[in-house]
């Protein structure tokens, strides 16, 4: 649940053009996660060594996760703050490997703002750099309130239950009716750091992304691993709270939304320059985000 | 900060008392439930077997707890009256509890929750906190739990109306005992055989299912004896 802190970098890399090959590496991502989460949970020291009948080890297990994610709650913000790219230099300046991929960002891009790294990092990260964009292009706002007054219908026909998605819906409405009106960076900050009102757009582009999906079926079931329909990987994978977007997530939300998204992944792929992703594909983005294994930051490039 | 909108403030209080108004709107068949006025975080909710099911006639109390983080995780379900299907007082591992966060769905509601508890309860399906029993053992205890229920101060708080029916369901009961005892006191030599058997007079139900049974074996004899009859006189005059 907790992967993106989890993953670590023997994720596979993302050097591939093909959205198949991209599911090929998540689906790898997930099996890993699942296995460290298992391996983390035997080296607990609240779990005992042997195995006891009496103790049910769902328990133990839903204990520290939960512990986990109380951490990463209490020491990370859902949005950070607005830092020089050199932070991330540093971050990695014993790993020649990173340091090295950090550096080609540098022409590039001047600032990065770190997420929560809970499994929604993807979402909060596109719905803030998403607004931020909105607030200095308020045409763009105007189309996306268009977008978002037309969604709840298409929710409702493809079976979504009306009054939670209602709910959720006029949440977004009323933000974007706020920043309309007195919309600022520091505004757009404050309502994507504020719980209740993150976790609801949260949860509507899940919706978004789960309606698109299955709009898609066909097209989409040929990229679901583990013999499910899509139905099933909406169901498990993109409907439920923390749990993180794949490419397939990303492909359907961008495609949904119409917004584009670039993804500069840093990982330990070969080669020296950092890989990069544009969402749809020969979409302009206006959207950068900056990819470490299991876990989406926002950067901000100097043009 | 002020960024609390205006008729959604996002917590779950405020979300728990919109599926609250949902729900008294568009009422749950079969299940009634109701917050504890002093702590929004916990529903108690009562379910009314179904018709045709081990579970008819029986009052089944439990109560839902709900997290802070409520509707983005899921809350906790436990049995309180015993049915024969459930562990009480024991965490129930379903899909829509709090054992499986990773496939809750935050657009699940409060409705949602007791509509799948109620199917899970109707299937046999087993999981942690489910038991064993027969329909038997579940049609008695359904009997059980208006008694047991009566005894539970939160029950007869939170849900007035259904307490006042089981008093009511009571009282026939005991009415209907009583008459048959004075029955059976003036002699009455149907209602003495009816009362011989002890889990015939706990249990009209089954007593009506015996009677039943008898009857369908005599009749499926005498039908039985018929085709004999018939196959033997058929062989007998194609010999002839």
């Amino acid at each position: 649940m907790f992967s993106d802190i989890k993953a670590g970098d023997t994720t596979p890399t993302h050097n591939h053009s093909s959205v198949r090959d991209w599911i090929v590496g998540d689906a790898c991502t997930i099996h890993y996660t699942v296995m460290e989460q298992q391996h983390n949970a035997q080296e607990s020291p609240t779990k005992p060594s042997e195995y006891d009948p009496d103790i049910n080890q769902d328990e133990l297990i839903k204990a520290q996760e939960k512990q986990i994610a109380e951490e990463i709650k209490a020491n990370t913000a859902m949005i950070g703050s607005l830092d020089d790219l050199s932070t991330l230099e540093q971050e990695y300046s014993n790993d020649p490997v990173y340091s090295g991929k950090v550096k080609t960002l540098l022409p590039k891009y001047c600032n990065v703002r770190r997420t929560r790294p809970d499994g929604n990092c993807f979402l909060r990260g596109f719905i803030f750099a998403y607004l931020e964009y909105c607030i200095h292009h308020r045409d763009e706002l105007a189309r996306f309130k268009k977008y978002l007054e037309g969604s709840k219908e298409e929710l409702f026909e493809m079976g979504f239950p009306k009054f939670t998605t209602e709910d959720f819906h006029d949440m977004f409405m009323e933000v974007v009716s706020d920043l309309e009106g007195s919309g600022s960076v520091d505004r757009v900050e404050a309502v994507c750091n504020d719980g209740g009102t993150s976790d609801y757009l949260v949860v509507y582009l899940r919706l978004l992304i789960s309606s698109h999906l299955q709009k898609n079926a066909e097209f989409f079931s040929f990229f679901i691993e583990g013999g499910r329909t899509v139905e099933e990987f909406c169901k498990q994978e993109v409907e439920p709270m923390y749990r993180e977007c794949d490419h397939l997530h990303i492909v359907a939300l961008t495609a949904a939304v119409g917004v584009g998204v670039r993804v500069m992944y840093l990982d330990r792929g070969e080669g020296a320059a950092v890989a990069s992703h544009d969402f749809p594909e020969d979409s302009t983005p206006v959207i950068h985000l900056l990819y470490r294994p299991g876990h989406y930051d926002i950067l901000y490039n100097k043009a | 900060m002020t960024v609390v909108m205006s008729k959604h403030s996002g917590t779950a209080s405020a979300r728990l008392r919109a599926d609250y108004m949902r729900i008294k709107r568009d009422p749950v068949p079969y299940v009634t439930a109701e917050p504890l006025p002093s702590n929004i975080l916990e529903w108690h909710y009562v379910v009314e077997g179904p018709e045709e099911s081990p579970y008819e006639g029986g009052y089944y109390h439990g109560k839902l707890v709900f997290p802070m983080e409520y509707p983005f995780r899921p809350p906790s379900i436990y049995m309180i009256t015993p049915s024969g299907r459930f562990k009480t007082n024991t965490r129930l591992c379903l899909s829509i509890s709090d054992f499986h966060p990773d496939t809750w769905n935050p657009a699940w509601s409060v409705a949602t929750i007791l509509t799948g508890l109620l199917s899970f309860m109707l299937e046999k399906s087993p999981t942690f906190g489910s038991i064993e029993t027969t329909d038997y053992e579940k049609r008695q205890l359904s009997q059980q739990s208006l008694s047991f229920n009566l005894k539970d101060k939160v029950f007869t708080e939170l849900f007035p109306e259904i307490t006042e029916a089981i008093q009511n369901k009571l009282a026939q009961r005991e009415q209907e005992l009583a008459e048959r005892a004075k029955a059976l006191e003036n002699g009455n030599p149907s209602e003495r055989d009816a009362s011989t058997n002890d889990s015939r007079k706990q249990n009209p139900d089954a007593a009506q299912m015996s009677a039943l049974t008898n009857l369908l074996v005599v009749v499926g004899f005498a039908v039985f004896a018929w085709t004999v009859r018939y196959i033997v006189s058929t062989l007998s005059e194609e010999e002839g």
